[in-house]
């Protein structure tokens, strides 16, 4: 079904909405939470959350991605539990989080305030203005948190392929956050 | 929770804020399709055609001839596609590389991830560096490389001739490019002369 459509099953109040949104994106982010928890059980009971809070912003919102509004959702629920759960344990999201800090700069300025909008603001427009190969990347690595070698997988590119254009682009991010003195 | 963690945090969350345009690109991105037999042999003689027939008339009108029947400098991609078949040392991944010590020249093809390599003198590595960053600028565009080649200087330094000559250099490690120079004639036959 149609994400428009679906979404009109959302407003309408109608429970179809999500049958329909598991039917179309369930696997999508159950393998997306499930990347980040490590857990069968945890992932399932974030996706079911998902639904709830989707459930509960629309009507209000309309998305005209119904994936990645819901694929925002189950992220951020996932990474919620895992940080009330795991807070001593080393896991996806651990890895993930110790890749990205090649990004911070090493500045030392202990008094510079972090702007979150700014932030979100150069990270959509770093991402933009790479090429579509690369932006797919850096998205499924770091977004979706799938492993490297799925992404070479998924795009057809060789696995050390794949590792040097996620170095070069966190380099360049860095580069950036340094230049912007965002963090 | 220390100051580069709590960052590191902050970074991961803004992530979980991309565009949701992208995200939908990212998630419907399909690779790029083998062609099947019949593509590759219907390609193939589509080749034969253009080789046989059109090129010498494409030549002519291009101006690309200089009347004594010689056609302008090949590319550096048309450079590493002839010595494909060279004795050259190959690794499996780009781990295997050193990058102090000998120079050497690291290449690659699109069709597969074995990396061709060549160890070079200093004399060779300071033609090609005194050749680096000259050529036509690929402008917004830039043209698709069947082969990607690293110049690695023995140093830790690595560059390549496709981008400027303080570009690309990240410190012991291959990078991909998008190629921000197309090499010039005398890079050409300066990486030619080393290869042969």
């Amino acid at each position: 079904m149609d994400d428009s459509r679906i979404v009109d099953l959302y407003w309408a109040r109608d429970e179809r909405a999500i049958s329909e949104s598991d039917k179309k994106y369930g696997r999508m982010l159950n393998s997306l939470s499930y990347s980040l928890l490590s857990s069968r059980e945890d992932a399932e009971e974030c996706v079911n959350d998902t639904y709830l809070d989707a459930w509960g912003a629309m009507p209000t919102a309309r998305p005209e991605f119904l994936g990645a509004f819901l694929s925002k959702i189950t992220r951020r629920i996932s990474i919620d539990r895992f940080r009330e759960r795991h807070r001593e344990k080393r896991g996806g999201i651990d890895n993930l989080a110790a890749e990205l800090s090649d990004c911070i700069p090493t500045l030392d300025d202990p008094e510079r305030e972090y702007d979150s909008q700014r932030l979100r603001d150069e990270i959509n427009t770093f991402i933009k203005e790479q090429p579509k190969e690369r932006r797919v990347m850096f998205i499924l690595r770091y977004f979706y948190s799938k492993s490297v070698d799925e992404i070479a997988f998924q795009m057809g590119l060789g696995v050390s392929n794949v590792k040097t254009t996620l170095f070069r682009l966190r380099h360049q991010l860095k580069n950036r956050l340094e230049e912007k003195e965002l963090l | 929770m220390n100051n580069k963690n709590e960052k590191t945090e902050k970074l991961f969350s803004a992530i979980g804020e991309i565009d949701d345009e992208l995200l939908y690109e990212a998630q419907t991105y399909r690779k790029k399709r083998k062609i099947g037999h019949l593509g590759v042999l219907a390609a193939c003689l589509a080749l034969v055609f253009v080789i046989a027939i059109a090129l010498p008339l494409i030549n002519r009108l291009d101006g690309l001839n200089k009347g004594d029947g010689s056609v302008s400098h090949k590319g550096l991609d048309d450079v590493l596609l002839d010595c494909r078949e060279g004795d050259y040392k190959k690794y499996s991944s780009f781990d295997e590389l050193s990058y102090i010590g000998e120079a050497k020249l690291v290449w690659q093809y699109a069709d597969s991830e074995e990396i061709y390599v060549l160890t070079i003198s200093d004399d060779q590595l300071s033609r090609i560096e005194s050749n680096m960053g000259k050529g036509k600028m690929t402008g917004e565009r830039s043209p698709e490389l069947y082969c990607k080649i690293w110049v690695l200087d023995g140093q830790g330094n690595v560059k390549t001739p496709y981008l400027e000559s303080n570009a690309g250099n990240v410190g012991c490690q291959i990078f991909d490019y998008d190629a921000e120079i197309i090499p010039d004639e005398s890079m050409v036959e300066c990486i030619s002369d080393i290869m042969n």
